[in-house]
């Protein structure tokens, strides 16, 4: 009898453990932009108690209390917040504070990154698991899904001569102190431009590269896209010797889209994606009853 | 004659009282250290835990906070801060001119270049041994970058047994310079992320040091610690010049190089840890010699005591300033430091 009673026993807390393990954790510290924005759509943003400087959309999550730089946490005030859930992006670190924060018995998991569109289902996936929302998580995912569509359905119908010879896009970082830094591959802005159909004018370099004038010049992309919200881009593309002769200045194919937008891997990515596409391509078509859903800085589209 | 007897009198009071006052200044730091932070833990509770702390078991987040986190974090910066403070009037010494520092000998951009390299390179030209060694790839990289400048410029300066200073400095020096462009190259093939982890390096922190990681370099800097105090009597003498030190029975060139080798050590071991910590070395000891004259055997241990309260007091401000994030600590000794050192230069040279 009395080994029947313990062994119920063992079983209630068994039981008991394993509830609490999988109980969705309620406060939440987040280092990562793209982590917040995905809380925020999943309407899960109630839970978070801090943010790191990185999340910067939408505007509301500024008013968390600031981790700090995403690379540059420290363990006490991670602590101070009283989490039960450190969730953060690959280059969330010092790994020695991250260690202690984990030791200390905060849950700490850190999201593989992979700057992919299946990467960022992917991340939904697991934030939304976490959260213990896997429902509101399959909403978003059918959302971003509408993009994904649109994407792989301008593939399809790109004019042929688009999809034989696909423009050369050059992306610029800044364009400051007249030393544009441009994206080689191994970049997110390289992801996103062969998704958009084209290729990334600098492939054959890795990671970001500050151009000389010369190696700008040879490279001669057809089209120009900057990461910066300034109104008169073309002016300044255009007064730096780097451009001034290529076929993106003379065919004025110089535009500018905001960078955590387009290159921050949160949910609006595969919309930025699709927005990227209509800049470098002149006929980018797309499926009839398909609409920008997202807002942004408006200004950046404009043209010239 | 009067005077300078007057000024001796006043001297050897100050200096018998620099040793108690700056001993309760640290013991005050260091329980600051202990109390402030991000996570609220009273006086109340840190007697407690320290009164049955030891057999309690380690559960609760307060107690874990204070063993693993607050209480490896205010040792380290004691050591640090004692070591750099002590090494910076070491290398005065060893220079015999008070502009120097540890980082005349390499140590520093020695220090540099392994860390950078193995941020930069380390994944890519060793990923085995970096999953190996993990959390110690950083400090063990810095602390050979420390060792072989250090060893390099050693060299270059012993040649036929002879440690001359000035190839010392020149070495130094020259060898910096190829230090720093190293670096340079390094931060130029580095990709965003590695270059932004190598600029929080070179700001310097001490958090986030668990004890397996400062027990090493506690270890070394208690050596050199150890060594550098036993020197002060003959680099008195060696302060009225070599040749005079010789006469008086000072093997000086073994003085000099036990001067280096123990410098080196500490700060290799504190750089390897903590990143860039600047002008501590450089600013502690003179204020020392102006509060209390050069004699070494007061000297030492008050820029040691001084250097582990000034940096202990320090780290505090750097961890509570933006809770709940944090300033690298290089940042806050240079901003406090600065301005404290030109008031006292202002007061030392407006009475004159």
């Amino acid at each position: 009898m009395i080994m029947y009673r313990l062994f119920f026993l063992t079983c209630i807390v068994f039981l008991a453990n394993s509830v609490t393990y999988a109980a969705p954790s309620e406060r939440i510290a987040v280092a990562g932009g793209s982590i917040t924005e995905i809380i925020y759509r999943l309407g899960e943003q109630h839970r978070i108690v801090g943010v790191d400087s990185t999340s910067q959309f939408p505007e509301d999550a500024k008013k968390f209390p600031l981790l700090g730089y995403v690379r540059n946490v420290s363990v006490e005030g991670v602590l101070s917040l009283n989490p039960d859930l450190l969730l953060g992006e690959d280059d969330t670190g010092p790994t020695k504070a991250l260690k202690q924060i984990a030791a200390v018995g905060v849950k700490t998991v850190i999201i593989k990154k992979d700057n992919s569109i299946p990467a960022l289902q992917e991340k939904i996936a697991q934030i939304a698991g976490l959260l213990g929302v896997e429902d509101k998580g399959k909403a978003l995912l059918d959302e971003i899904q509408v993009d994904i569509d649109a994407l792989s359905y301008a593939k399809q119908h790109l004019s042929a001569s688009a999809k034989k010879t696909p423009p050369k896009v050059l992306f610029l970082l800044t364009l400051k102190n007249g030393a544009p830094i441009a994206a080689g591959n191994t970049t997110s802005a390289h992801t996103v431009i062969e998704e958009a159909g084209a290729i990334n004018a600098l492939a054959q370099y890795k990671g970001w590269e500050k151009l000389s004038p010369e190696s700008a010049l040879k490279l001669d992309p057809d089209v120009i896209i900057v990461m910066n919200r300034g109104q008169d881009i073309f002016e300044q593309v255009n007064a730096l010797p780097h451009f001034k002769y290529t076929t993106a200045v003379k065919n004025k194919a110089v535009y500018t889209i905001d960078g955590s937008y387009l290159l921050g891997f949160g949910p609006r990515t595969p919309q930025a994606i699709v927005e990227l596409g209509t800049m470098i391509h002149k006929d980018f078509p797309l499926p009839e009853d398909y609409t920008f859903r997202y807002q942004h800085d408006v200004a950046s589209m404009a043209e010239h | 004659m009067l005077e300078t007897l007057t000024l001796n009198q006043q001297r050897s009071k100050r200096q018998f009282m620099a040793i108690p006052v700056t001993l309760g200044l640290l013991f005050f730091a260091a329980l600051l250290a202990m109390v402030v932070g991000a996570v609220s833990l009273s006086i109340n509770d840190i007697l407690t835990y320290i009164s049955h702390g030891l057999s309690a078991s380690h559960s609760s987040l307060s107690t874990r906070v204070l063993f693993e986190i607050r209480l490896p974090r205010t040792i380290l910066s004691i050591a640090v801060g004692a070591a750099l403070g002590i090494c910076g009037a070491a290398m005065q010494a060893l220079f015999r001119n008070p502009l120097a520092d540890p980082g005349l000998i390499g140590v520093a951009g020695g220090g540099a270049l392994g860390a950078v390299t193995v941020i930069v390179l380390g994944n890519s030209i060793f990923p085995q041994t970096m999953d190996v060694i993990g959390l110690y790839a950083l400090p063990i990289g810095a602390m050979i970058g420390c060792l072989g400048v250090c060893s390099i410029i050693y060299k270059l300066s012993n040649r036929q047994g002879q440690f001359t200073i000035i190839t010392l400095l020149l070495a130094g020096i020259a060898v910096n310079a190829i230090v720093g462009s190293l670096i340079g190259i390094l931060t130029l093939v580095s990709s965003d992320s590695e270059l932004r982890e190598l600029t929080f390096w070179t700001m310097g922190n001490l958090g986030g040091n668990s004890w397996s990681l400062i027990f090493p370099v506690l270890i070394l800097i208690s050596i050199s610690l150890v060594g550098l105090s036993r020197l002060a009597k003959p680099l008195n003498l060696y302060l009225l010049g070599e040749a005079q030190a010789q006469h008086l029975g000072i093997e000086v060139s073994k003085l000099k190089k036990h001067v280096f080798i123990y410098t080196a050590m500490a700060v290799g071991a504190a750089v390897s840890i903590s990143g860039m910590i600047g002008f501590v070395g450089f600013v502690v000891p003179h204020l020392v010699r102006i509060l209390i004259g050069p004699d070494h055997r007061f000297l030492f241990p008050v820029s040691m005591l001084l250097g582990a309260s000034f940096l202990t007091i320090t780290d505090v401000i750097a961890r509570i300033i933006i809770i709940p994030a944090e300033l690298p600590i290089g940042l806050v000794t240079s901003a406090l430091g600065g301005p404290f050192f030109l008031f006292v230069l202002y007061k030392q040279t407006s009475r004159h």
